[in-house]
């Protein structure tokens, strides 16, 4: 605001005062369009223009855009961009950007610079933006139609107003920094998949910096090179492929000095290395990489790249700024990184803790069989030495033991089951013809349960283990036989899953991602059905209300349709009876179709 | 007759060990949880002389409320305990608290049948001497106080 000394006398109150004013609105306008508004309007009137713009610097192009105008005629106008340039006849506001000198022009027909937008121009007064590094950031102008319309004094005084706009244009690109860095860690803190959580920072990155690529390498275990690990559309297919020896390439020596690099011409550094096909060298203009240290080791390294702009005189290259929010960046991630593995270590406990449960019960049961077992030998050597020797007696012995070892057996594959759940051999299958073999294998003849299917006809393809849903579906079946005892039926019911059954059955979360079609397999029994505090816990590995087995079942069914892409929940009204519903991601097209 | 309450959770196990237990001519009846152990226990006219229970595994006290259940029926009922895999912790409390013995189900090499009878018999034995003892004491009190001086002419 030095400028404002320069302005004495009571002539200039007027023009004081609209700065004053300006000045205040600054600090209480949130909106930066709207501030930029109130500048420009300021300005206008303060010089008495009768026309302005205040147009930006896009540096990835190279062009001055228009961001805002007053006065007549602006909607006839569509060109609304120029290439910033030092050439003559080009316009003089691309003049302005490219040097960063103010310019007044009292007669813009004989101007060099000038080039005509609007036929009654006869004055152009044009001031740069310039922010704190010094850089030209856009331009403020203002035109009239009167001759030589501005003075030295106008010159200054919408220099201080330009100021004002750069001032503002910084803190707005400021808070727009911090709210996306806030963003940006409350995003990272609750990410859960070390995948995603990568993926999001490289894309935000991108974002933030306006970078052309952005991409995040890991030191591999031998710690002797980098592995691209995240990154954008350009290089996606190299993710885990595309290397660099530790201290090759700008990257290779951010990770071995640790220390941040900035290079505003890359091929003028002999660091540069530019092994990325998708982004060929003599494109490329600006590098800034940063270590990611996790737990004050190396981990590996982050860093944005931009091309070149459109116009030679426009850099695209990094500020000292961009360089500091890449390192608050790569803090960040580093510090996700750090929690992710730490609930990646508590996760691995906790299957540690269900496989010691998982080995105590199972030996607790097997022991419990082979003690029957046991007693049951005895008998028949008891009864071998028997004077009176009954064959009767031996047999009935040898079949409760052959009984015992089926129950062994029957656990034993309840256990590989389990184990085994997620392990699956997919191939295209028809889900009505699957549902309709496995429902004719669990109907014996005669049963006080018949099974009803209802099934929507051509539903489309599934790709899925058929031994595997098979063995799902088998034990949803004879779980809704077991459960009537004294007779009853079972209906099994095909069909797509639709924003009906979404309706009808909120409990289902419908499998995420992937926007092919869902099928569903209800089955539905007149048990006594599942009272609500057990609809959740039912699915746990040893659950059970039944004596029988180890509990596995319904965790196993849960983990085949989970590791298919499904969800199974269990809808029905405790003492209707009991209704599953399973849903299934398909592909489109259907079998012999 | 001796009567001998058995108590687990699976058929085969109670059932196997019902028929060796018969061979030896106990009376055998069977619980198989822990609430209708429980009752029968309560029920029992006259008491069982022994019980021979499990651990579940779903409530590692079941062992502790049988015996605490079994001793305030009547004091001197012997109660062995059963223990699978990894519940040696439970069934030693059990002992601490006045079980006769505890004994594995799966000793690798030993027919645990066997065992169990010599067990049951060695319990049944202590069982017998206690009560003769109570019974002595009782013959001892009343002679006592018939002789005490005073007491019976009062």
């Amino acid at each position: 605001m030095g400028e404002s000394g320069g302005i004495e006398g009571g002539e200039q109150r007027l023009e004081l005062e609209s700065f004053n004013r300006a000045a205040r609105f600054l600090r209480s306008i949130m909106d930066i369009d709207e501030l930029l508004h109130a500048i420009l309007e300021e300005g206008v009137q303060a010089v008495r223009g009768t026309r302005g713009f205040i147009g930006l610097v896009n540096r990835a192009t190279g062009y001055l855009e228009i961001r805002i105008t007053t006065g007549q005629g602006w909607d006839e106008q569509p060109v609304r961009k120029f290439l910033i340039t030092t050439e003559p006849g080009h316009g003089i506001t691309t003049h302005v950007a490219a040097t960063g000198e103010p310019y007044v022009s009292g007669d813009v027909r004989r101007d060099p610079h000038y080039l005509m937008f609007f036929p009654d121009v006869r004055s152009e007064i044009t001031v740069p933006l310039v922010n704190r590094d010094g850089r030209t950031i856009g331009v403020i102008n203002v035109e009239s139609e009167v001759p030589n319309a501005f003075s030295q004094r106008d010159l200054q005084l919408l220099s201080a107003l330009a100021n004002q706009a750069s001032i503002a244009h910084s803190v707005a690109n400021y808070r727009a920094r911090e709210a996306a860095l806030i963003e940006i860690g409350n995003e990272l803190a609750s990410s859960t998949d070390m995948g995603e959580l990568l993926q999001k920072v490289v894309q935000r990155t991108r974002e933030l910096l306006r970078a052309d690529d952005c991409s995040l390498f890991q030191l591999n275990p031998d710690g002797d090179r980098l592995v691209l690990r995240a990154t954008g559309e350009l290089m996606e297919h190299r993710i885990g492929e595309l290397t660099y020896r530790l201290g090759e390439g700008l990257t290779g020596w951010v990770a071995r000095h640790e220390t941040p690099a900035r290079v505003a011409n890359v091929r003028d550094d002999p660091r540069w290395r530019g092994l990325y096909p998708a982004l060929p060298s003599e494109t490329v203009e600006a590098y800034l990489g940063a270590p990611v240290l996790v737990r004050r080791q190396l981990w590996g390294v982050l860093r944005v790249l931009r091309r070149q702009s459109g116009s030679s005189i426009v850099p695209n290259d990094f500020t000292e700024r961009d360089e500091a929010l890449l390192c608050t960046l790569a803090r960040q991630v580093g510090a996700a990184i750090t929690q992710q593995t730490l609930v990646d270590r508590q996760l691995q406990m906790e299957r540690m803790a269900a496989w010691g449960e998982m080995s105590a019960r199972s030996a607790h049961m097997i022991g419990n069989k082979v003690f029957a077992i046991k007693g049951q030998l005895n008998e028949l050597e008891y009864l071998a030495g028997r004077p009176e020797f009954s064959p009767d007696q031996v047999r009935d012995v040898v079949q409760r033991a052959k009984n015992t070892v089926f129950s062994l057996e029957e656990i034993l594959a309840e256990f590989r089951d389990f184990l085994l759940a997620t392990n699956l051999n997919r191939k295209p299958i028809d889900l009505n013809e699957l549902v309709a073999t496995t429902v004719r294998e669990n109907s014996p003849r005669g049963s006080l349960v018949p099974i009803h299917l209802d099934a929507v006809p051509e539903l489309p393809t599934v790709s899925a283990d058929p031994a595997k849903l098979k063995r799902a579906l088998s034990e949803l079946l004879e779980n809704a036989v077991t459960h009537q005892q004294e007779g009853g039926e079972v209906r099994v019911v095909t069909g797509l899953w639709g924003p009906e059954q979404r309706e009808a059955y909120p409990a289902v979360r419908a499998p995420a991602g992937g926007s092919g079609p869902l099928v569903r397999v209800e089955v539905l029994d007149r048990g006594p059905g599942v009272p609500e505090e057990n609809k959740q816990r039912m699915f746990n590995p040893f659950f059970t209300t039944r004596a029988k087995g180890m509990g596995l079942g319904l965790s196993i069914v849960q983990g085949i349709i989970q590791a298919h892409g499904g969800t199974i929940a269990e809808v029905g009204r405790p003492g209707e009876g009991a209704h599953f519903v399973v849903v299934l991601p398909a592909v489109a097209g259907v079998i012999g179709h | 007759m001796y009567r001998i309450l058995i108590i687990d959770d699976e058929e085969e196990i109670r059932d196997a060990v019902a028929r060796r237990l018969r061979r030896e001519e106990f009376q055998v009846e069977q619980a198989g949880s822990q609430e209708e152990a429980l009752q029968k226990i309560a029920a029992a006219e006259p008491p069982y002389d022994l019980i021979l229970t499990d651990m579940v595994m779903e409530d590692p006290d079941s062992g502790v409320k049988t015996l605490e259940a079994a001793l305030s029926r009547d004091i001197f009922s012997e109660v062995i305990v059963l223990t699978a895999y990894g519940n040696v912790g439970n069934a030693v409390e059990c002992m601490r608290r006045g079980a006769f013995d505890y004994i594995e189900k799966n000793i690798p090499g030993v027919d645990v049948y066997e065992l169990l009878i010599l067990k049951i018999h060695q319990a049944l034995e202590r069982r017998r001497a206690s009560l003769q003892t109570l019974r002595r004491y009782g013959e001892i009190a009343r002679r006592e106080r018939i002789e005490l001086p005073g007491v019976g002419a009062a």
